[in-house]
């Protein structure tokens, strides 16, 4: 049995697949076929964990549906590293809309993540990072990447 | 910004003396400082070095006393009760069809380690491909066809900023050098070029481990038992992470 759970749903004349697990080699093989009618948004907020034959999965994935137009929504960090990390990971007919940033504070151990929006965080040209903000319980975290490395699919 | 882990030259060789006395070791090691995790590649790959040894968030001194320990007794570093992190260490037998992310949930919660926090999925990630390399790699590669369960060991020290993920195998066969020369290519080529595409591993697991470790140790008795261990931080901001400075052991058996 697949560990990555998916459905699908047509929202405004686009096909919206939501992801749910992990990706690995029981990539489900219907969404190698997947033949969206229109544009797609994939929200991939709860993935999990991407293993190195998930990897491969995933960029046959992409091949197959290189024709789409693809949106990309509520990435989390473990996405957006393979984004920077495996070239071709994403295709350039996908575009990020939002993505999460981590902020953490080392001394009580305590995470947020924080969802950068296209055209309110980032945008054609710009991008305002917060280098720290307020947790739940009202204490600073600080901003958990290494900026540099982390926002440089923006420039792609 | 300098690199916090960077020690100099006066401060390692003190710690080297402090630790090594007058012993002299018998591998082929080097300590250094300030080396870039695909120098310290390269330079295994140029001049066969089985240790390179760097102050990180795991200290210079630790690091040397794990080398001195293992060049006075390799076996002792495929003994599962060994602590690398002077911690408890928890061990969780799995067979070769078990469930990965069971065996590995079962590890993790024996140990502390919170799997809930997005911080730290790469520490899941690291054990997944340790797993995967004895569950699927080993066996593939041996010629064995009836060995013990492999296991899976994990250690946290909070205080240290560490966990150690280690996984044994019975099949003994590991190529540490060319363990190593997949993690090169992905550094060199980048991970989509170097991606093997037959079914059996997509090659990029070895990256993926190098990537988040402090401390990379291979170890392999030929056809016996083979032992990988990641050193990883833990609890410590993105920032520092970043600058850490890799150590890489080889140890044959």
């Amino acid at each position: 049995m697949s560990k990555l759970q998916f459905s699908t749903a047509q929202e405004n004349g686009k096909t919206v697949l939501t992801l749910i697990g992990q990706i690995d080699e029981s990539f489900p093989q219907e969404l190698h076929n997947l033949k969206p009618a229109g544009d797609m948004v994939i929200n991939m907020d709860q993935v999990k964990m991407i293993n190195s034959l998930g990897i491969r999965e995933w960029i046959k994935f992409m091949g197959s549906v290189s024709a789409t137009k693809i949106e990309f929504v509520k990435c989390p960090k473990i996405f957006i590293d393979q984004v920077n990390m495996v070239q071709g990971f994403i295709t350039p007919n996908c575009k990020i809309t939002s993505f999460y940033v981590p902020y953490f504070n080392e001394d009580s151990n305590v995470e947020k993540n924080v969802l950068y929006s296209f055209g309110k965080e980032f945008g054609d040209g710009f991008l305002n990072v917060a280098g720290s903000t307020k947790g739940d319980d009202g204490s600073e975290l600080d901003l958990d990447v290494v900026e540099q490395k982390y926002f440089k699919f923006l420039k792609n | 910004m300098s690199n916090i882990f960077h020690l100099g030259k006066v401060e390692a060789d003190k710690q080297v003396t402090d630790v090594f006395g007058d012993s002299e070791l018998s591998c082929n090691y080097k300590v250094t400082d300030n080396m870039s995790a695909l120098d310290c590649l390269s330079l295994i790959r140029d001049r066969k070095v089985t240790h390179i040894v760097q102050n990180s968030i795991q200290g210079l001194t630790d690091k040397l006393q794990f080398l001195k320990a293992v060049d006075y007794k390799r076996e002792d570093y495929f003994d599962p009760n060994l602590s690398l992190l002077n911690t408890d260490v928890v061990c969780v037998p799995f067979t070769l069809t078990e469930d990965r992310s069971d065996v590995i949930q079962k590890a993790f919660s024996l140990a502390y380690l919170d799997l809930d926090m997005t911080k730290y999925q790469y520490l899941f990630q690291v054990a997944t491909e340790l797993v995967m390399n004895a569950q699927i790699d080993a066996p593939k590669i041996s010629q064995k066809t009836s060995v013990p369960n492999s296991m899976l060991i994990v250690e946290k020290n909070m205080a240290k900023g560490l966990v150690s993920i280690s996984t044994i195998d019975h099949y003994g066969s590991l190529d540490p050098y060319k363990m190593l020369e997949n993690i090169y290519a992905a550094h060199m080529h980048g991970f989509r070029d170097s991606m093997s595409k037959n079914s059996i591993g997509a090659g990029l697991g070895s990256a993926l481990i190098y990537e988040h470790v402090d401390s990379l140790i291979m170890g392999v008795v030929p056809d016996v038992m083979t032992r990988v261990s990641a050193v990883l931080p833990y609890g410590i901001s993105e920032k520092k992470i970043n600058q850490i400075q890799k150590s890489i052991h080889i140890i044959k058996g």
